[in-house]
């Protein structure tokens, strides 16, 4: 049955033996193959070592190495499952080499703690569970984290059971998660194509999405998330292939369980994955139609996914709701108006105010051409995915692909570039599908694929000869090297790659031991829940390490950032400070000596946002010393907690 | 090499049962604790979730490893979910049982191969570069570590803090570096206006106290810092508010 499901002519015997288009095995062949590989990919993550700590000591050939150890871990991979002839075993392995590999980037570059912004959110909720043994204690860093727990429990449960600290536990759980994705999306494009080589090279091209190396590496509920979403889909792949039976109705219950703790794991994914079921059911109808018993759409495991989640949204996590329309809703909307005319299309790279936040020329050229290259390539990809278009995964996937295209529009607007940039680990499963199909196309048969457009079937030649035998393999090698290297330089500004010293407003680079002193200070001496107010980076480290309430927002029209750069208490300000009952102030002076590196000092949206023409005034933010009833009760020299619990707000 | 299926299933409920035992057992920190947590959270359930005839049957590659992580990672979700929200608690009794039912649910729920399972052939050159590889990422991680360290000792270096009791008012005086450092502080108000310094070894504390803690207007502190005879470091200025 499968065998007629799959369309075409690269079908099932292959999944089973390897490639029989691929070369014969070279002289090589007696050395492992894996185990070399490793070889070098360690080499690799010790060059990443290496390059974190000459970035410390701000040396200048820090980013070289940076660039040429992540390139080559990806490239050499790439090469082996394109130009190769692995096991599928093989294959497999060496996917999750490169899966880990990759994540031992950003666990290398801060290997003592967790220090990105999500990550300090998440933080704050795994001891809140690691503490009472509950759920829901609230999270003034992100409030909806602790109703979508599913990383922090796991985390919590491998803590409380080995005796490792949440850092490290958490850091292993995202491991494993890495191990899980990358045998599910190796498996879900085999299911899709029949092809072990297609599957390695998908995976691979899937690992240069713009949120693989660092956001999805992060501990973070999406990071867990994702690679039980793909487990689930390829689970479901794999269930719509059995005749009904007592184990096909095991492994619809197995995936059950994987969709219950996807769905308390992270609301988005489990949404994007309901929809990815449904979406699966309209291609199996369109694949095989109706009438065939045998061949089952998914409908139980769809509607299973939409009905835990929407109970899981109106029993547990209304709190939801307001959440993601505070991020999607301006997106959305900036799209709206840069359509109609009533806001200009924000330029690339533009939120660049300092010298660390610029990315250099070649990588913007580089970020460019990744989309361009994708654009490129897509075409050709979803032709060759809608020839097995009796293959409900692949037209899955194709379909996935083609969502690439109004994605992009979101980079218009502000508010759409990050809602872009996160879709990406969802899109790029059907880019590394697509890509990864025109790739071996290309490689096999030495010409571009035919695009059926009706009766109009334009063949665009290639030249042949020996240009062609050499430069094709290595056009593909480059190609895979700018989706990658664009796709890190679209998300991910050049200082918060690799570590380095204090960086004002640069989140990952604003956290300090002076900062994580001051908070466990706090915590030690005033106690847990105090309501704080201080900038952005402060502020994750006192809800994560001090458990002080962050007060974030608005008062009226304000934003409670005013109180830190009028140059004097006024009346709104001592407002504000009153209607969110502050007591503490954390007023770190390092903000007066650059412009913040991300373009706000204290919260996005705060006043002044991405429009400082020059540093904060330190008379500004050190107003208060002098007010009476406060007083200055922590110093180290660029630090000062400030008690206003005396001062008259009236 | 081959085992039947009351081999594996044995062996795993055998080794999921001493797991939970050193997990209950041991303390913080010891290797078999960590061991034994990790085996039972992580290794134990996916192990035998791949016994899972519906696992075990699957030809496609990469499959079985995906569907066996996933459901001993959700497995692991749900048993926390089922702790927290009950008044259980994630302890570390309830988490070792929890882990130990799952394991041996899924290990029972395994099944007998039908034919001999191949284990994984290596040859010597191959087992000697997995090492090499594996001696040089855990070479890459505690150099990594190392400096990370180093570089977050240097981070800090002194700070100066009130702390208030009651009507009692200390000030604390803290020296994160690795030398000896002179703090010269500074306490006036409209009464007093006295100076004292104080030592604070390396990686120390001292608390001194101030003297006098109920004025009428607010007392400001004033700390500079002198280590091997140099200033060092931006003056700390504190200030307290009289007690109303």
């Amino acid at each position: 049955m499968y065998d007629q499901a799959v369309g075409g002519t690269e079908g099932l015997d292959m999944r089973r033996s390897g490639e029989t288009a691929e070369p014969a095995p070279s002289r090589w062949a007696s050395i492992p193959l894996v185990p070399s590989v490793g070889v070098f990919l360690a080499l690799m993550v010790l060059a990443q070592a290496v390059a974190g700590i000459a970035s410390r000591d701000l040396d200048p050939w820090a980013d070289t190495v940076y660039w040429l150890s992540v390139n080559g871990m990806v490239l050499v991979v790439a090469a082996v499952q394109l130009f190769g002839s692995p096991k599928p075993r093989e294959r497999l392995a060496l996917v999750i080499a490169l899966a880990l590999a990759l994540y031992s980037v950003k666990l290398l570059a801060y290997p003592i703690g967790f220090t990105y912004f999500d990550e300090l959110s998440h933080t704050q909720t795994a001891f809140d569970i690691f503490r009472s043994g509950h759920l829901f204690d609230y999270n003034s860093l992100q409030p909806v984290s602790p109703y979508y727990p599913g990383l922090e429990l796991v985390t919590a449960t491998l803590a409380r059971l080995s005796g490792l600290s949440l850092f490290a536990s958490g850091a292993l759980i995202i491991g494993v998660g890495r191990i899980m994705l990358g045998a599910a999306l190796y498996a879900l494009f085999v299911e899709a194509s029949g092809s072990q080589r297609v599957a390695g090279v998908g995976a691979v091209v899937y690992m240069a999405n713009p949120s693989f190396l660092y956001f999805d590496a992060g501990f973070s509920y999406e990071s867990l998330a994702l690679p039980l979403a793909v487990a689930a889909l390829a689970m479901t792949v794999r269930w719509m292939r059995l005749p009904p039976s007592l184990q096909s109705r095991r492994l619809l219950g197995y995936t059950a369980v994987v969709v219950a703790a996807l769905v308390v794991t992270h609301h988005l994914t489990s949404y994007l994955f309901a929809g990815l079921a449904f979406g699966l059911c309209a291609c199996v109808i369109l694949a095989w139609g109706w009438g065939d018993a045998s061949r089952k759409p998914p409908w139980q495991i769809a509607v299973f996914a939409a009905v835990a989640a929407t109970a899981w949204f109106v029993g547990v996590a209304s709190i939801t709701f307001p959440y993601l329309h505070d991020v999607l809703q301006p997106a959305i909307t900036g799209v709206g108006n840069v359509i109609t005319g009533g806001e200009s299309a924000r330029s690339a790279f533009s939120e660049a105010p300092t010298k660390a936040t610029a990315s250099p020329f070649w990588l913007k050229t580089t970020a460019f051409a990744s989309v361009l290259l994708v654009v490129a390539c897509l075409p050709f990809g979803a032709a060759l995915a809608w020839r097995r278009r009796t293959n409900p995964a692949a037209l899955l996937l194709g379909a996935i692909a083609v969502a690439y295209l109004p994605i992009q529009a979101l980079r218009l607007t502000g508010a759409g570039v990050e809602t872009a940039n996160r879709s990406s680990e969802f899109v790029f499963l059907g880019i590394g599908f697509v890509v990864a199909l025109f790739l071996v196309h290309l490689l096999e048969h030495r010409s571009l694929p035919t695009i059926e457009l009706g009766r109009f079937r334009p063949r665009i030649p290639l030249p042949g000869g020996s240009v062609m035998r050499i430069g094709l393999p290595v056009a593909a090698l480059a190609s895979i090297a700018i989706l990658f290297t664009g796709g890190v330089t679209v998300f991910w500004p050049p200082y918060a790659r690799l570590p380095g010293p204090y960086l004002v407003g640069g989140d990952v680079r604003s956290v300090t031991p002076k900062g994580l002193a001051a908070v466990h200070w706090m915590r030690t001496n005033l106690g847990p829940e105090n309501r704080v107010l201080t900038d952005r980076t402060t502020g994750q480290l006192a809800g994560a390490f001090g458990y002080q309430y962050n007060v974030e927002g608005y008062v009226d029209q304000y934003s409670v950032a005013r109180v830190f750069v009028t140059p004097t208490l006024d009346p709104v300000d001592r407002k504000i400070l009153r209607r969110k009952r502050v007591e503490y102030l954390i007023v770190d002076t390092r903000l007066t000596t650059e412009l913040p590196a991300r373009g706000w000092y204290f919260a996005a949206n705060e006043i002044n946002e991405n429009t400082y023409k020059r540093p904060i005034a330190l008379r500004s933010l050190t107003k208060f010393t002098h007010l009476p009833g406060v007083s200055v009760v922590y110093d180290d020299g660029t630090i000062q907690i400030y008690d206003i619990r005396g001062l008259d707000l009236s | 090499m081959s085992w039947r299926r009351n081999h594996w299933m044995g062996a795993l409920i055998l080794l999921a049962a001493c797991a939970a035992i050193a997990a209950w057992t041991l303390g913080d920190g010891t290797p078999a604790r960590v061991a034994a947590g990790i085996a039972l959270a992580l290794l134990i359930p996916c192990a035998a979730a791949s016994r899972l005839p519906d696992f075990r049957d699957d030809d496609v590659t990469g499959s079985r490893l995906a569907a066996s992580v996933g459901l001993a990672v959700a497995s692991m979700i749900l048993l926390g979910l089922f702790l927290t929200v009950t008044n259980l608690g994630l302890t570390t009794r309830g988490a070792a049982v929890g882990a130990l039912l799952i394991a041996i649910g899924l290990a029972l729920a395994g099944r007998r191969a039908s034919e001999p399972i191949p284990l994984p052939r290596w040859s010597p050159l191959g087992l000697a570069l997995t090492a090499i590889a594996a001696s040089i990422v855990v070479l890459a991680f505690a150099v990594a570590r190392h400096d990370a360290l180093e570089s977050a000792q240097r981070g800090t270096s002194y700070a100066a803090f009130v702390l208030q009791d009651g009507e009692r008012l200390e000030l604390g005086l803290r020296n994160t570096t690795e030398h000896r450092a002179q703090f010269s502080v500074h306490f006036s108000d409209e009464a007093t206006d006295r100076r004292r310094v104080v030592s604070v070894g390396r990686d120390g504390l001292r608390l001194v106290p101030t003297p006098r803690a109920d004025a009428a207007g607010p007392m400001k502190i004033r700390v500079t810092v002198r280590a091997d005879g140099k200033p060092t470091g931006p003056p700390m200025t504190l200030s307290v508010a009289p007690f109303s």
